[in-house]
């Protein structure tokens, strides 16, 4: 797959000289204005032999949100409360995981989520839009707000130093773009159309088991079902499957996996065990796995998402970290699983300390990547049936490659 | 500091030291005919199970053996995991410096099975959530395989919440309560025979310290004691901590017992060793463990703004009397069990232990005090002189209050 890097044309930047901005960096598709006045720069930009337009083969662009924590609506400059109490968080990877679950061959997922208004973006910021995407297999569409654009432009230092921070990040993942091509690792996946009611809820539902430090793929009723190295299913939506999704689930379930549904299910399969694994749940035995049933229609993501979690249990995390506050995580391995990649987002504006990165399984040697510094090797502890990683200090991104035993 | 908030402050402390008084008066009589019971101390400085066992086998015999407390019984335990379980003290582990050892807890319930224990249960309140307490602690990369397979019968319960129950269960202060007069809690600290307080032996932001006691303070469900409580009715789930009793900012859900005197101090460092001390008298504890093999100096988490220190004195502390227990671990950590608001550790603070005493829960009068095994002497880890290095620092405009 090309490595495409989109980035969106500032409208303040109307001299086709400012091109020179984006020489030597990993840009490679910009989208520009329409109107005239931008003729020259698509011009001098396709004499660059940069891509201006029309999208190219396999890219889908996702409406996405500014990601990072909420600031309320208080007007005091805190954090927005999630059902927790802990901070709401905005970000783009469901969304990117969503999109790739619904095509039937490899996308490449571009996230249209421009920052919010005029105010002072920092390096922290954009390096955290960036790597929020690309973690997830995506990538966002650079956008400058017109502050940012316009000090860019006046070689303004502190907005100088965010531009050159969404260079480092874009070339960081340019760089290493055969990630994107290594397996996604996760323990739930979640069977949706993603549409209309059902996507209200099931999309929420993704962002949220994220957000419980669990690890989630997005599986699209029209596709290919693939339940591989799932611990559970869940099916949510509001009707009950196809013939063909049922059966599929249920060969799931006959293996050893748990599913996870609601009434809308229908009439349920196997044999109820007399016991309660999750109160407010029905739980059956099926083949070798189980059926777990809501017993009543459940309609807060937060609730579901956290039952879901619960019930497949923290026991089998992919990942876990230590003192960053708000983070998301990604595991994903080569195809052979000789190699697992770990990476983290720290929902943070500034760099954390003492930070601690744990990842299941069994491993020879880490090596540490950030945006900021060289890939390095770093020393592991085993514990708890991982290893734990002592983290230097780190700012909004960092990835831990791992080598299997 | 303008004269109005001076003269405010002022108010407050008369307010203060009069309510103080009142409560103490009644006490001195009290305190001395206080109960009085054994305290046993041992060294241990690994969480071996080599080494912890023995350690914890021969302060329970000196105790009078785990036999004639647990035998039979139902057995719940009260464990420390304060604080989020993906916050730690620096790199460590969270066992290692402010939650109860995995192995501290999985060696007690393996004695208490031994010594005939009819069933354990394994009780905290986890921060802000209604899952249960294994869930939580795999977060914290610990195993709770490794706890529950100790005993033949061994279970945790989240008490954050009404959990496996259809109501609470209401407590009673016999003394008629500091702060409130009665408490609704998770049902499991009323389905016991026994009741036992497993606590990291360390200093608090609020309270001055955290012992036996203090670890009660997470008895209390968020459900109605949380930020998130319900007004009228407790909350489904919990949200959030316990806020509103340290600050008394609202009353807990109307339907449990309400504040005794809503126009008393609107101050954590005078409402927590309050609420410990009806706690503690509402819910009785029979066996009291102070846990301070590894721990930390300078306060109860990670969380704590003053300067903050892994630290390993290797000290266990058992008793069957809650106050003489945590007088005796006070004297190990270098402080005065005596200590009244204003001396160390309870600079800012009233003594839990003092209102506890007073109400007649038991004694922090070392003279009154029997203690068994190693001699404090021996074992002491002067957290006092840590301490006051410490506060001679400078220090920023975060520092907290002690």
């Amino acid at each position: 797959m090309p490595n495409w890097n989109p980035i969106r044309w500032p409208d303040e930047w109307r001299d086709p000289a400012r091109l020179e901005l984006i020489a030597s960096t990993p840009f490679n598709f910009l989208f520009i204005g329409e109107g005239e006045e931008f003729a020259p720069i698509r011009a001098a930009a396709k004499s660059r032999g940069l891509q201006t337009g029309p999208l190219p083969d396999g890219v889908r662009i996702v409406k996405g949100e500014w990601p990072g924590i909420r600031i309320s609506q208080n007007g005091d400059d805190s954090a927005a409360a999630g059902p927790t109490g802990e901070p709401w968080v905005d970000s783009n990877g469901w969304r990117v995981t969503i999109e790739e679950a619904s095509s039937r061959t490899h996308v490449n997922c571009w996230v249209d989520a421009p920052p919010k208004g005029n105010a002072v973006i920092g390096a922290g910021a954009v390096r955290l839009a960036i790597a929020d995407a690309a973690a997830a297999g995506g990538r966002w569409i650079v956008a400058l707000n017109d502050a940012l654009a316009k000090g860019v432009a006046d070689a303004n230092p502190h907005s100088l130093e965010t531009w050159k921070e969404a260079v480092a990040a874009a070339t960081f993942f340019a760089r290493q773009a055969e990630w994107m091509n290594w397996t996604t690792r996760a323990t739930i996946g979640v069977v949706s159309d993603f549409a209309g009611k059902n996507g209200a809820l099931t999309r929420e539902v993704l962002n949220l088991i994220g957000r419980a430090a669990s690890h989630y793929r997005a599986i699209a009723k029209v596709a290919a079902l693939n339940f591989e190295q799932l611990r559970a299913v869940l099916y949510a939506d509001f009707e009950a499957p196809a013939p063909a999704v049922r059966t599929a689930i249920l060969d799931f379930v006959k293996q050893g996996g748990t599913l996870i549904t609601t009434p809308d299910w229908g009439a349920v399969e196997g044999t109820p065990r007399g016991v309660v694994m999750r109160p407010g749940y029905r739980s059956f035995t099926y083949g070798k796995g189980r059926i777990e049933v809501a017993a009543e229609r459940v309609h807060d993501p937060y609730t579901l998402a956290n039952d879901a979690v619960i019930i497949v249990s923290h026991r089998y995390d992919l990942a876990r970290m230590w003192n960053t506050g708000a983070h998301a995580s990604y595991v994903s391995a080569l195809p052979d699983g000789k190699r697992t990649l770990a990476q983290f987002l720290i929902y943070s504006d500034q760099a954390v300390t003492e930070a601690t990165a744990w990842v299941a399984g069994k491993y020879r040697s880490a090596k540490l990547y950030t945006i900021e510094t060289s890939p390095r090797p770093v020393d592991m502890i085993s514990r708890a049936g991982g290893v734990e990683i002592h983290l230097p200090r780190v700012s909004q991104y960092v990835a831990i490659e791992l080598e299997r035993i | 500091m303008g004269m109005c908030q001076r003269s405010t402050r002022r108010a407050w402390l008369q307010k203060t030291a009069a309510v103080a008084a009142g409560a103490f008066a009644g006490g001195t009589l009290r305190a001395s005919t206080a109960p009085t019971s054994t305290v046993a101390i041992g060294r241990s400085k690994t969480y071996d199970p080599s080494e912890l066992v023995p350690t914890m086998r021969t302060m329970f015999d000196q105790l009078g053996g785990l036999g004639r407390l647990v035998n039979g019984k139902t057995v719940a335990i009260k464990i420390n995991l304060t604080g989020s379980p993906t916050y730690r003290v620096g790199y460590l582990p969270l066992e290692d410096t402010h939650y109860t050892h995995p192995n501290v807890i999985a060696a007690a319930v393996h004695l208490m099975d031994a010594a005939g224990a009819r069933r354990i249960r394994l009780l905290e309140s986890p921060w802000s959530t209604a899952d249960p307490v294994e869930e939580y602690i795999l977060r914290a990369n610990w195993d709770p395989q490794q706890i529950l397979s100790a005993g033949k019968r061994v279970e945790f319960e989240n008490t954050n919440w009404l959990g496996n129950a259809m109501t609470y269960s209401r407590f009673t202060v016999p003394h008629g309560g500091y702060m409130f007069p009665g408490f609704d809690l998770n049902h499991s600290y009323a389905d016991c025979d026994v009741f036992v307080s497993i606590a990291k032996m360390k200093e608090h932001a609020t309270a001055g310290i955290t012992l036996s006691m203090k670890n009660c303070f997470g008895i209390t469900p968020c459900t109605i004691y949380g930020a998130g409580a319900g007004v009228d009715e407790p909350s489904m789930i919990p949200k959030g901590g316990r806020g509103l009793v340290h600050s008394g900012y609202r009353q807990p859900s109307k339907s449990a017992p309400q504040e005794k005197d809503p126009t008393s101090p609107r101050e954590d460092t005078y409402r927590v060793p309050r609420t410990v001390a009806d706690l503690v008298s509402a819910r009785p504890i029979h066996l009291a463990i102070v846990e301070g093999i590894r721990t930390m100096t300078g306060g109860e988490g990670p969380w704590i703004r003053e300067e903050i220190k892994a630290v390993a004195p290797g000290v266990m502390l058992a008793g069957l009397n809650p106050v003489a227990t945590d007088a005796v671990s006070m004297s190990v950590m270098g402080f005065d069990p005596m200590a009244m608001r204003g001396t160390p550790p309870f600079e800012v603070c009233d003594s839990t232990l003092a209102l506890a005493e007073a109400a007649g829960v038991g004694t922090r009068d070392l003279k009154r005090i029997e203690v068994a095994g190693v001699p404090i002497a021996d074992v002491r880890y002067d957290f006092a002189t840590i301490r006051r290095l410490r506060r001679a620092k400078p220090v920023g405009p975060s520092a907290v209050r002690g």
